[in-house]
């Protein structure tokens, strides 16, 4: 990717949520796991994983149904400063060019 | 899952006379502490939405403050889950041989004591508060022979009643 035409756009929120997801994915199994493995065979047992199973479903679709109606192309930061941060930490060479006289 | 008739390795004649949980009043405890947390995004949006409506229209703070709604959201439903689970998997089963704990600790960290009626010397009760008091539960201590160390029954609904029937096993 050129670095001049980098730019940070909040599409970042987006990717640290689907990270989050992840983690909750992970974390969501295992305890349905636990419950599933030493959890007796009971109604309330059985309510329990189906009602959170049913949350997170909607949890989940519901963020994303609202993720969806977002600009992601919006930039984070001016564009402007930070192609000059990274031309300058990519290309640092010029930083330290000496005049000769 | 288990089946609620099942007891860990069995012995031959070995009947199971009741499993027993924490009483349900631990988990409205933990209930109303989940009402609070699930409350504070929707304070935090009211407080928002009237002194401040303009965030709620600006490009990047609006989708941040979305992110950040729904992970916390994803998070408590985690939270919530995980307080379940470490509760309502510890059980107490008594059978006309043994009591037997198993007790979560966690993830992946279980733990199961068991203790033999014909050794138990005495059972006493303990409650203690307001609430134990009014909801008829407690701590229930089983004291074995031979040793000090006491095996502990948390919070278990009719403490009186239990100590009763287990005297009346090893009787």
């Amino acid at each position: 990717m050129p670095v001049e035409n980098f730019q940070l756009t909040i599409i970042v929120f987006y990717w640290f949520y689907l990270v989050v997801l992840a983690i909750f994915f992970l974390f969501f199994l295992i305890n349905i796991y636990h419950l599933l493995r030493f959890g007796f065979f009971s109604v309330i047992n059985l309510a329990v994983i189906l009602t959170s199973i049913m949350i997170a479903f909607l949890l989940i679709s519901f963020s994303l149904l609202i993720l969806q109606q977002i600009d992601w192309s919006q930039t984070l930061i001016n564009p402007e400063i930070l192609n000059g941060f990274i031309n300058g930490l990519l290309g640092g060479l010029n930083l330290f060019k000496f005049k000769i006289n | 899952m288990i089946s609620k008739s099942f007891i860990p390795s069995k012995r031959p004649g070995e009947i199971l006379v009741k499993h027993f949980w924490r009483h349900p009043i631990v988990f409205i405890k933990s209930f109303l502490m989940f009402v609070i947390i699930f409350s504070l995004p929707l304070f935090v949006y009211w407080l928002i939405s009237n002194f401040s409506s303009s965030l709620l229209e600006h490009a990047i703070i609006y989708p941040l403050l979305v992110i950040l709604f729904f992970s916390y959201y994803l998070f408590v439903l985690i939270f919530a889950l995980n307080v379940w689970v470490d509760n309502y998997l510890d059980v107490w089963t008594l059978t006309n041989m043994r009591i037997i704990s198993r007790t979560q600790l966690g993830w992946f960290n279980r733990v199961n004591s068991e203790l033999e009626l014909s050794k138990v010397q005495d059972v006493s009760v303990e409650q203690k508060g307001i609430f134990p008091t009014i909801f008829n539960y407690g701590n229930l201590h089983v004291q074995t022979a031979g040793t000090t160390e006491r095996f502990l029954l948390r919070d278990v609904p009719n403490p009186i009643k239990v100590a009763r029937l287990i005297n009346r096993l090893y009787e």
